[in-house]
């Protein structure tokens, strides 16, 4: 049984510092500057889900933190669907949770409505997503963020970043001329740098609807010469729910299944739960937007970026999909007292009172009535290649994390914030920082791809994305990346204490499996054959047992052969261990074998320029970094794993 | 730049296959040179350049500027340095990309004689910026810039070392790309059913992506492992043609089966002697059979061995070479009387026998192919009536045999009087043509090497994996991302944007 993923943990230990640099005195984490400008060791710009996480595991680690946001009451907000998990992205949010995060937690406190989806698919896929309440779901991240020991939250436009004579990050500056000091500072803008958002042809700036954007940071990245460009995405229009004809519309129930986001049983919190609807585009649907095709910003030519490709536009549906001829469309709430109903299906470039119309033409929603109407927003986001894969710029104490990297969604933020967070504080302890490997984690392939491949839209985490996807399950999620947070002082004692005794039952009650035998003619047997598909013909431990795909962990019972001590989702967990083992044991060779490449050793005389096989960026970046080993190699950003096949070639002779 | 140049590459770059390839070490920024014709005397030797500074040097050379592109251009040739004339000679200049190489390309043609040649590398050498190229470096850098794939590489190489003309042609249809579009159109068949897979998993729950879709490509993966088998299912003709033909002589001590060898190949390779037995080990000689490559083995004479260790373990070769060989020649004494004809006959009607049943259980065509590839050839007819006179049960023993042979699989041969060798040769060649399956070999792709078989067998079986565990797609994904990567492992890589592109490109996914 391979319980043992502590293997794929990856910790970096080439960035060390070389010496110190730094204009103030170290008096531990807490020292005050000469000067009276307030200090903090890290500094997170921005109260999103990114920025969230980033204060969680700096605070976490006992590093003096400030959150500064535009808007002290938007914290947490779900601009969007205010929605949590789905495929991959559900093993973000475990993978979160797994490393001492608050997302998960927050979600299973506020959900509303929750389904497993993929059920039928295999469980290396099954994800929980579930509806959360958006303005409960802030104001628990509030209230979290407040009372967070070395963590203070602040209002603040953050405009202009300080560096020393170094390119060593020492402060940032607001708009109305505050100045803090800092070792570390995280971007996580989210939409809100430079951001525009647009409705038909009209446009104003602003980070989301109703808020104003961010000003001034644009020109402090140009100025530093980071290499810059603007995505697109968008939100459905919101109905009011007392105007739906529920008659006309199927009703879609929450699962009753007991899945949680967090590890921590102390978290689940069973609540009421509410419905869903699922209805359809209609012929006059698709009639109407035809006709008014030339004034959506795509078709009409007066906005050139493109959405996300996952994303698309009803009238985009509608055009490139003309054969299909309804789409469905999910009415699901945004909260227990709210009123208001996303429509997910409907996003939509066209004008204001378009939107109305149409939304009328679908079952059930003749009668409604629009309360937001869908629009777009266009921001500035960095080239993430810009990025080690532990998020830090080349501006020393600068990290990004969120948005900014080209992502999109809640979980993607939160991942990188998290890590971004973690390393800000150890690069102000002057400790070696992280990175995640992308066969160990969701995490660790997400920043990997951000800062090896070109983005051409905003990045989703898909589980298409990963090598090694029967291993980067939901259910491991903790097996996975536990340890590490432990490691780092991301885990409290309570909750190690609870991990490791997890894992003992898991051990132990697979050890039990694999060395009860039943053997031939005994009345266990004959049990089994009386129940028909089981026949066994030579002697067969129980994990054999439970390998074969007729049969579960739970027909030990009728046996009298299960163990009490064992709850659901470790019953489940080794189930899926030794029904996947052989597979399982397929991608972990995989593994073994790329992580031996990544051993090989380079030779200090190396002459990277001259292997024209890399991009130019990569051979500059090599040739001014000179990495020891393959394994620096692969943390650098824009050093893709084909690159790092190359080097191996170039490295071995 | 076209679909193949430049960055473009860079992404589709098939790695793992390059290995071989990439080798050699350098960068491509360095220009490079070689004499490109073989080394000696003769009327023309060209030396090629290639690399950004090819242009500089053709000038330094020729101290005149750039000729106009791909026009033949005569003119002196100088040293760089010295500046004295080294040769009257004609250049030509292919800037990038429209080169062999995809790089700038300079030929110098000059007076096929060894020290104008060594004078001009010379002259080369010591420009700087300049290096002599590694083996093969030329089309290296041609695969790495995009002019050509893998498999059109290895075509290629197979063109360069062609023998023969049905080699020519083989080799010529592969870098020709037909083997290639084959692979890729089965490669974007595959990389479709991937994204349909993966759209089932990742997206299936909010856009109608049902089970259908999954059956779609179970029956879709299913015609494509049979297709894949079939053309697997060639006999390994590709590969014989490639490799040639394997003709194995055999048969008892002393019926002169080492003579027969010289006697094919035209000169004395394997030494002769009257005394049985002097053919101990396998003595290979590869020729050119009216235009195909083949292999002629002469092997010990199989007896119970009476003589010493070497010789036993020159039978058990001998039987080993028998038993894989593509073409069988059993070549028996005819002078030596019915004897060991009448043995003979019954140790091929046991094998026949064996191909009958054989036959019965996995189709006609393996038992004819194997009795069609079978000839028995009666060395020494020039001896037949000195010393046997009666030659009238011999002949219904012929006869008897060429009722299972066929007439072209039994001829009277000799070795001193040439008698019947033309016939033979000519038979040996049909028997050569039925063992390739009488396959339209000039205008089919086939498998050439032993490493295509070996992915595309595998991608065939991840297949079937794929098929039987398709009602659970999360392993089933696993087995058809193996499939993909075995059929890369020929073609060059997929990446996951590509399987996304499809995915998008096939489904309305999205909220």
């Amino acid at each position: 049984m391979g319980l043992t993923f502590l293997h794929l943990l990856n910790s970096v230990s080439f960035y060390k510092k070389k010496g110190k640099t730094f204009s103030f005195k170290k008096k531990g984490l807490c020292s005050p500057q000469m000067s009276a400008e307030p200090y903090f060791d890290v500094v997170v710009i921005g109260g999103g889900h990114a920025g969230i996480e980033s204060a969680l595991a700096s605070a976490k680690r006992g590093t003096k933190t400030l959150l500064i946001t535009l808007n002290l009451d938007k914290i947490g907000w779900q601009p969007c669907n205010p929605s949590i998990g789905g495929p991959a992205k559900s093993t973000l949010v475990h993978e979160i949770d797994a490393l001492g995060g608050g997302m998960g937690k927050i979600a299973d406190r506020t959900f509303l409505h929750k389904r497993i989806l993929n059920k039928s698919k295999g469980p290396a896929v099954w994800a929980l997503r579930v509806q959360t309440d958006k303005k409960e779901y802030a104001e628990e991240n509030k209230k979290m963020l407040d009372n967070f020991p070395n963590l203070t939250i602040q209002e603040g436009m953050v405009s202009d970043i300080l560096i020393d004579k170094n390119f060593k990050l020492n402060g940032i500056k607001t708009y109305f001329g505050g100045i803090i000091r800092c070792k570390a500072a995280i971007l996580t803008t989210g939409t809100f740098l430079g951001g525009t958002i647009w409705i038909g042809s009209k446009k104003i700036s602003a980070g989301r609807a109703g808020e104003m954007a961010s000003v001034g940071l644009t020109q402090t990245l140009r100025n530093l010469e980071f290499k810059t460009s603007r995505l697109k995405t968008g939100t459905p229009p919101r109905i009011d729910s007392r105007f739906i004809n529920l008659k006309k519309i199927e009703k879609q129930k929450s699962d009753e299944t007991e899945n949680w986001f967090s590890f921590d049983r102390l978290e689940w919190n069973s609540r009421k739960v509410m419905d869903c609807f699922l209805t359809h585009t209609t012929s006059a649907t698709f009639s109407l937007i035809r006709k008014n095709l030339h004034l959506s910003p795509k078709y009409g030519g007066f906005m050139k970026s493109t959405g996300p490709r996952y994303c698309p536009s009803i009238e985009d549906k509608i055009v490139r999909f003309f054969d299909k001829k309804e789409h469905q469309i999910f009415l699901e709430p945004e909260g227990r007292i709210l009123n208001e109903i996303y429509i997910q299906g409907m996003s939509t470039g066209l004008p204001e009172n378009l939107q109305t119309e149409i939304i009328k033409t679908i079952p059930g929603l003749e009668n409604s009535r629009m309360v937001r109407p869908a629009y777009s927003v266009d921001y500035d986001y960095i080239f993430a290649s810009q990025l080690d894969k532990n998020l830090m710029s080349k501006i020393e104490g600068l990290f990004f994390a969120g948005q900014i990297c080209g992502t999109t969604g809640y979980e993607e933020a939160g991942a990188q914030g998290l890590l971004a967070g973690l390393n800000a504080s150890l690069f102000c302890e002057e400790k070696n920082m992280v990175c995640l490997s992308r066969e160990g984690s969701f995490i660790g392939n997400l920043i990997d791809d951000l800062c090896t491949k070109p983005l051409k839209e905003p990045y989703r985490v898909l589980t298409s994305r990963s090598e090694f996807r029967l291993l980067l399950r939901s259910d491991n999620a903790d097996f996975r990346l536990t340890p590490l947070g432990r490691k780092y002082g991301l885990i409290n004692e309570r909750e190690w204490k609870k991990f490791k005794k997890k894992i003992e039952r898991i051990e132990n009650e697979s050890k039990r499996l694999n060395k009860t035998f039943i053997k031939v003619n005994s009345k266990i047997l004959k049990i089994l054959e009386s129940e028909g598909q089981n026949i066994i013909k030579k002697e067969s431990s129980l994990a054999k047992l439970i390998g074969r795909p007729n049969f579960d962990y739970f027909q030990l019972n009728n046996l009298e052969l299960q163990n009490t001590t064992l709850n659901n989702e470790e019953i489940q967990r080794l189930e899926i261990e030794i029904k996947y083992l052989n597979y399982i044991e397929r991608q972990e060779l995989q593994i073994k074998n790329v992580d031996k490449i990544l051993d090989t050793k380079i030779k200090k005389n190396m002459n990277f320029m001259k292997i024209s096989q890399l991009s130019k960026e990569g051979r500059e970046k090599l040739t001014k970094r000179r990495p020891n080993d393959l394994r620096e190699a692969s943390k650098i950003g824009g050093i893709s794993a084909s690159d790092i096949q190359t080097l191996f070639l170039f490295a071995r002779q | 730049a076209s679909g193949r140049g430049g960055r473009n590459l860079h992404a589709a770059r098939p790695c793992r296959a390059l290995n071989k390839y990439v080798g050699g070490g350098g960068g491509m920024d360095e220009t490079v040179f070689a004499l490109s014709t073989p080394p000696g005397r003769g009327g023309v030797s060209v030396i090629r350049l290639s690399g950004p500074e090819a242009g500089g040097a053709l000038c330094r050379m020729t101290k005149r500027s750039l000729p106009p592109a791909r026009q033949a251009a005569v003119c002196s040739i100088y040293h760089p340095v010295g500046g004295s004339l080294i040769d009257r000679g004609m250049v030509l200049w292919f800037p990038s990309p429209k080169s062999f190489t995809g790089e700038d390309v300079a030929e110098l043609h000059v007076h096929g004689s060894s020290a104008v040649v060594r004078a001009v590398i010379e002259a080369l050498g010591g420009i700087e910026g300049l290096r002599p190229a590694q083996p093969g470096e030329f089309t290296r850098r041609a695969l790495l810039n995009g002019k050509m794939d893998l498999v059109e590489a290895e075509g290629l190489g197979d063109l360069l070392s062609a023998g023969t003309e049905m080699q020519r042609k083989l080799a010529l249809r592969q870098m020709g790309g037909h083997a290639s579009q084959l692979y890729d159109a089965w490669r974007t068949k595959l990389v479709r059913s991937l994204a349909h897979v993966e759209a089932f998993i990742d997206f299936g729950e909010d856009e109608e992506i049902h089970e259908e879709v999954l059956s779609g490509v179970i029956e879709e993966a299913r015609g494509l492992a049979r297709e894949l088998r079939s053309f697997c299912d060639d006999a390994r003709c590709g590969e014989i043609v490639r490799e040639g033909v394997h003709i194995v002589l055999a048969g008892p001590p002393n019926a002169g089966k080492s003579s027969l060898l010289n006697a094919i190949a035209k000169r004395p390779a394997a030494i002769t002697s009257a005394t049985p037995g002097t053919t101990r080990d396998v003595l290979e000689v590869r020729m050119d059979l009216f235009g195909l490559e083949v292999a002629v083995s002469d092997t010990a004479g199989l007896r119970i061995a009476t003589g010493d260790d070497i010789e036993k373990e020159g039978i058990t070769r001998a039987a080993e070479q028998w038993s894989q060989a593509d073409v069988r020649v059993l070549v028996l004494d005819a002078a030596a009387g019915v004897e060991q004809v009448r043995e003979a006959k019954d140790v091929l009607l046991r094998e026949i026998q064996d191909w009958i049943s054989a036959e019965s259980l996995s189709g006609r065509e393996q038992g004819l192919g194997a009795t069609g590839c079978t000839m028995v050839l009666l060395n020494k007819s020039d001896l037949l009536l000195t010393t046997c006179g009666e030659t009238a049960p011999l002949q219904a023993m012929v006869e008897e045999l060429r009722l299972w042979l066929g007439d072209v699989g039994v001829h009277m041969v000799s070795c001193v009087n040439g008698q019947g060798m033309e016939e033979a040769m000519q038979s040996l060649h049909t028997a050569a043509r039925h063992r390739l399956g009488g396959r339209d070999l000039e205008n089919a792709v086939v498998i050439t090497r032993p490493r295509h078989r070996q992915h595309l067998e595998g991608c065939a079986n991840a297949l079937d994996r794929f098929c039987a565990v398709g009602n659970a797609p999360d392993v089933a994904a696993e087995e058809l991302r193996e499939a993909v990567a075995h059929l890369a492992a020929v073609t060059g890589k997929v990446h996951v944007e590509q399987v996304l592109d499809v995915l998008f490109a096939d489904f309305c996914v999205g909220k």
